[in-house]
């Protein structure tokens, strides 16, 4: 029973981290072994009474040397023979070994973590378990980095769809409310982020300040469509939102030459003939651009190194904590 | 407790699994022939039927990597850009620096299916893709303005030059001429590492709207697809046109994902203009917009473009109807070329079997100069490479001998006016700023 | 409220709609002086929202009906549609047609075409409904949505894919997502010209020939629903589904019907478009669809005679929109007003009050 659950297990896990060995290469299976390491260690122990880390530990070996076969395998036939083959500069013996090896001990040894971790009493087990992904969302970015594999793009993209994802949940998820224009919002926050933190309008701020002023733009924004459409039902309020969708991008597209003008007085200007009359609110020499158009604002907002580093010295360190200045070092 | 675990950790190693998907596609649209698209592969296919044993390669001690839309109707502009820079390539057999190194080429897409153009997303990540690779040393590209404003400041940091054989509009360079904090803040890092091959609009519009005087317009109607580059080569036209007494008698921007442009031709129709002004590409609905001029009625109204609607898409586009459209154009139509230009015309015929496009000239241009420059360096090293390119001077080309100035930009200023007639872009006369 | 206070309230929204109405094109003193100035381009835009109406109002029928039927928003039928353009341009290139060809010759071509187009994008429709909506018809009100969602994109891939095929089909041009250029076969003589009445107002024979096709295929399928015992068992059917079947209706019979119906108009609409704006584009299924689809719920969905006037409504609207207010707010305009008479007439024009079906 026991070894047909560590096969089965190992059998999906093991596929889709030979097939992203055999793909990428290189050190890739170092990093594959240690993220797929915990989840086999996990998922080995998870719906089975673990009375102490130490038999925690043994179950966690069993799966991790099973993933592990099939990422020092794959390393094996993607160094040795697929690299080759699709005329691809060869690399050493030693070094397809190494990668391979690697793979392989990382693997076995996050899985055997893991799952020893399993084993220890309820809230302390929780807490581990908990701590341990922590560790692996914070490390993934510098393990990408080092091990070269090029990762780190696509994750993000996959966390902003999987957070569009979870949004869209609540109206049509909890609340049953169709909704088509779901995107609006997405791009109201987008502008409100790139006005305020870009130097398309001169105002640069942090973008960990402007992350929280985005998303209250855009609830408000919610909060405006939500109110006259409430009664609307089905696939009317559907279709409103779907025209709200469309309207959004246009006037986001549009507002790039605005220029107010009073309009009591400029009716009297027209009546009176005199256009010195008319009050100019905004945009008067100059029309104003604000969104800038097809082009879009860009370079927005760094939320990375330089914007989190000032952040941090503004918000946290008066004094200098020698960790923030390593990052400030390291960035400004 | 457990079960919510136990899907999220599922749900991470799905996860891994979709990074693997993602990062496939990727690599197989940085191959030579994206066989997610299927019209490269099948425009590709004439030109790889006549070519020689292929021998360029896309990996070597250095690579240059090209950023252009491969995917809608600019590929056949594109493709013949490409093609150019293979030709370059091959005169060097792949080689530089006395056959120390081999040079390879990457192509990337920045257009989408969906979009039928240039999609900032794709350009975004495409450079962030080129500027994480520190094999590659020099990027040709883009071909679409807006398009170089996104990917120039990515490159900036990481000394990563772009040479560009398209891009015309004149803010990427020239301090005055877009926006107040235009170019500066497309450098972010201070260092200059983007120069074009092309004359910029500020350069073209006014030739235009001389061009248009000339040809007996005295009321102008503009129109722009606006972007980047179609509204900046709009508003210098907009602005010569007054300044050597053209009548402008209104301006608007199109939507360019409208069906047609009958209403918006109506109007333009009840002011009587005798030419229409269209700042914008090809791939902005510009078959569309000549088409429904004639559709209402307007046969004998004159209609004039820039650089973007010189191209074979354009009479694809707007079929019988283009009959009669002008065209500018920042350099010498292929065919026109003399000197080392015909020698390269024929070489690119005899290699390719097909027309090369206008911008091919400038592809490989831009290869040439940028090859120049890694044969000066003779190393994997971006930022000499990008010095080395950015001081070339008196350098000997296709439409003759030029140099890059201060801010990047050729001292070449020939340019060409050119009409539809029987169906081909024909070249009609030399155009030069005075 | 009191009257006063109602008046104050007019009057505010009046001042900002005047504030920030010029924005978007909305600029009352230069709307007038241009009606004033040139009456005759009203009478102009008015036949071109007209004609372009009547082609929204046919593509709107096919949303309507399947509304009417089962309730679901097929948001497959836009690019059906835009496959119906392929298909008639696929006809014409076989026919050897090019632009300018004698009317005379391209009358057979267009019958052609008509048929083949009605005819695949009615089958598809069919097959559409059997293989992804018919599975669905017990499932979550979402599910078909999602589904109908995913023919979409099939569709459009379909026309890609169709758009790339220029070895088999030359007229198709150099590559697949570039527009492709539909011969100009429908001559643009200026009818009134032609009589001899000597006007600013432009309206040709091609112009004619689009509004008399299409109107007549809506006076059709109206003499259809109304005077026929399929078209009654159809509405008898769009009324109470158990009903119906209780009264030995078979009402899968009728869905495939309607479905029949819908493709065939769409199909058709692609022909009528191509001979009208004279480009196909593998994108043109969307813009299209989104229109139409508004058109229909503007006129209260379900309703038929409710999709033509919804039709008809927003292409004057964008018409109007496109001389007076500013051609790219156009969109805005379209889209806005239709938020606005929803929220005041939450089942569009001629929508009866329908209760949400549970």
């Amino acid at each position: 029973m026991n070894l047909v659950k560590t096969l089965r297990s190992s059998s999906i896990l093991g596929s889709i981290a030979a097939l992203t060995v055999l793909l990428f290469g290189g050190w890739s299976g170092a990093v594959i072994g240690w993220l797929l390491g915990t989840a086999a260690g996990y998922l080995a122990t998870h719906d089975r009474f673990v009375p102490t880390p130490k038999t925690g530990a043994q179950t966690g070996i069993q799966a991790g040397l099973a993933l592990g076969v099939w990422i020092m395998a794959a390393s094996l036939i993607e160094g040795l023979l697929l690299r080759p083959l699709s005329g691809r500069a060869a690399i050493p013996l030693g070094q397809t070994w190494l990668y391979a090896l690697v793979g392989f001990g990382l693997a076995v040894a996050s899985a055997t973590l893991m799952a020893a971790i399993q084993g220890l009493a309820n809230p302390r087990q929780r807490q581990a378990t908990l701590l341990t992904l922590a560790f692996i969302l914070i490390i993934f970015p510098f393990a990408d980095r080092l091990a070269q594999t090029g990762w780190i793009a696509t994750v993000i993209q996959i966390q902003i769809f999987a957070m569009l994802a979870l949004g869209l949940n609540i109206p049509v998820g909890y609340a049953g409310l169709l909704d088509l224009g779901y995107a609006a919002f997405f791009a109201i926050g987008a502008y409100t982020t790139g006005m305020l933190s870009s130097p398309h309008l001169g105002i640069e701020w942090n973008f960990w300040i402007v992350i929280w002023i985005a998303a209250g733009v855009a609830a408000i924004a919610g909060v405006i469509l939500g109110t006259p459409t409430l009664p609307l039902r089905g696939d009317y309020l559907a279709i409103v939102t779907l025209g709200f969708g469309e309207i959004i991008p246009i006037v986001f597209r549009n507002l790039t030459d605005i220029r107010i003008m009073e309009p009591i007085s400029s009716l009297l200007a027209t009546l009176f003939n005199r256009p010195e009359m008319a009050i100019c609110l905004l945009g008067c020499e100059e029309t104003f651009n604000l969104t800038n158009g097809e082009t879009g604002i860009n370079r927005s907002g760094d939320p990375g190194c330089r914007s989190l580093a000032a952040s941090a010295l503004i918000i946290t360190c008066r004094g200098t904590t020698w960790c923030w200045c390593w990052w400030c070092s390291r960035c400004l | 407790m457990k079960a919510p675990l136990k899907r999220s950790v599922l749900t991470l190693s799905l996860l891994s699994l979709c990074v693997g998907c993602a990062g496939t596609t990727t690599t197989t649209t940085t191959t030579e022939s994206p066989a997610a698209s299927p019209e490269a592969t099948t425009a590709a296919s004439p030109a790889d039927s006549t070519a020689s044993a292929p021998t360029i390669s896309t990996d070597g001690d250095v690579i240059i990597a090209s950023s252009l839309p491969m995917t809608g109707s600019s590929l056949g502009q594109t493709q013949t850009i490409v093609n150019s820079i293979q030709l370059a390539l091959d005169e060097v057999n792949s080689t530089v620096c006395d056959g120390q190194m081999k040079v390879g080429f990457r192509t990337f897409d920045d257009a989408t299916a969906a979009a039928g153009k240039w999609d900032p997303a794709q350009v975004t990540s495409n450079s962030n893709t080129i500027a994480a690779d520190s094999k590659i040393v020099a990027v040709i590209g883009t071909f679409n303005s807006g398009a170089a404003k996104l990917a120039v400041p990515i490159f900036n940091p990481s000394n990563l030059l772009m040479v560009s054989p398209a891009n015309t509009y004149p803010g990427l360079t020239k301090p005055g001429t877009g926006e107040k904090n235009e170019p500066d803040v497309y450098y972010p890092d201070g260092k200059r590492n983007f120069a074009r091959v092309v004359p910029a609009d500020d350069l073209q519009g006014v030739i235009a709207a001389n061009w248009s005087k000339n040809l007996g317009a005295q009321k102008v109607y503009i129109l722009d697809d606006q972007e980047l580059y179609g509204k900046g080569i709009a508003d210098v036209y907009d602005k010569t046109a007054k300044e050597i007494g053209l009548e402008i008698v209104g301006r608007e921007g199109i939507n360019a994902k409208a069906s047609d442009y009958r209403a918006l031709m109506n109007k333009i129709k009840d002011l009587e203009p005798d030419l229409i002004y269209f700042g914008g590409i090809t791939q902005n609905n510009a078959g569309q917009l000549i088409k429904d001029m004639r559709n209402v009625g307007m046969t004998d109204v004159k209609f004039m473009g820039p650089d973007g609607i010189f191209e074979q898409a354009l009479i694809d586009a707007a079929g019988q109807d283009a009959e009669g459209v002008y065209a500018t154009f920042g350099g010498i139509p292929p065919k026109e070329l003399t000197g080392k230009g015909k020698e390269w015309y024929d070489a690119y015929k005899a290699k390719f079997n097909s027309e090369p496009e206008p911008y091919a000239a400038y592809g490989y241009e831009a290869a040439q100069v940028v090859l120049a420059g890694i044969n000066e360096v003779c190393e994997a090293d971006r930022d000499a490479i990008r010095q080395a390119v950015m001081e070339t001077k008196d350098f000997p080309g296709l439409l003759g001998t030029w140099s890059f100035d201060e801010n990047g930009d050729t001292t070449s200023t020939t340019m060409s006016g050119n009409v539809v007639k029987d169906g081909k872009w024909t070249f009609a006369e030399t155009l030069d700023v005075k | 409220m009191k009257p006063w206070q109602k008046i104050v309230l007019y009057f505010v929204i009046a001042y900002f709609v005047l504030l920030l109405g010029p924005i978007a094109g909305f600029d009352l003193p230069r709307i007038v002086q241009d009606i004033i100035r040139s009456p005759s381009v009203l009478v102009t835009q008015l036949l071109v929202g007209l004609i372009n109406g009547a082609i929204i109002a046919i593509i709107a029928l096919g949303y309507t009906l399947v509304y009417g039927i089962i309730e679901l928003i097929n948001f497959a039928h836009g690019d059906l549609y835009m496959l119906g353009g392929f298909a008639a341009l696929t006809v014409m290139g076989a026919f050897g047609m090019q632009d300018g060809a004698p009317f005379v010759t391209a009358i057979i071509p267009m019958l052609v075409a008509l048929l083949v187009s009605a005819g695949l994008c009615a089958g598809l429709n069919v097959l559409t409904e059997r293989y992804a909506y018919r599975p669905l018809r017990n499932a979550p009100r979402l599910a078909p949505l999602i589904s109908a969602i995913g023919v979409s994109f099939i569709f459009q891939n379909l026309g890609l894919f169709w758009g790339g095929l220029k070895s088999f089909i030359p007229i198709m041009g150099n590559t697949a997502a570039a527009p492709k250029s539909f011969p100009d076969l429908l001559p643009r003589i200026d009818l009134l010209e032609a009589m001899g009445i000597q006007t600013k107002v432009d309206f040709t024979l091609k112009d004619l020939i689009v509004l008399v096709v299409a109107v007549s295929l809506m006076v059709g399928l109206n003499l259809f629903i109304q005077r026929t015992p399929a078209g009654k068992a159809m509405r008898a059917v769009a009324q109470n589904r158990d009903a119906a079947k209780i009264v030995g209706i078979d009402v899968d019979q009728v869905i495939v019907m309607t479905f029949l119906i819908g493709g065939a108009l769409a199909g058709s609409a692609g022909l009528l478009v191509g001979l009208y704006n004279n480009t196909i584009v593998f994108t043109m299924g969307f813009t299209a669809g989104l229109r139409a689809f508004t058109a229909a719920v503007l006129g209260g969905i379900g309703n038929i005679t409710g999709a033509m006037l919804g039709g008809v409504l927003i292409g004057l609207l964008s018409a109007l929109s496109d001389q007076y207010l500013s051609s790219r707010w156009t969109d805005a305009w379209v889209f806005g007003v239709l938020v606005l008479i929803l929220v005041f007439r939450p089942s569009g024009l001629l929508g009866e009050n329908l209760q949400e079906k549970v």
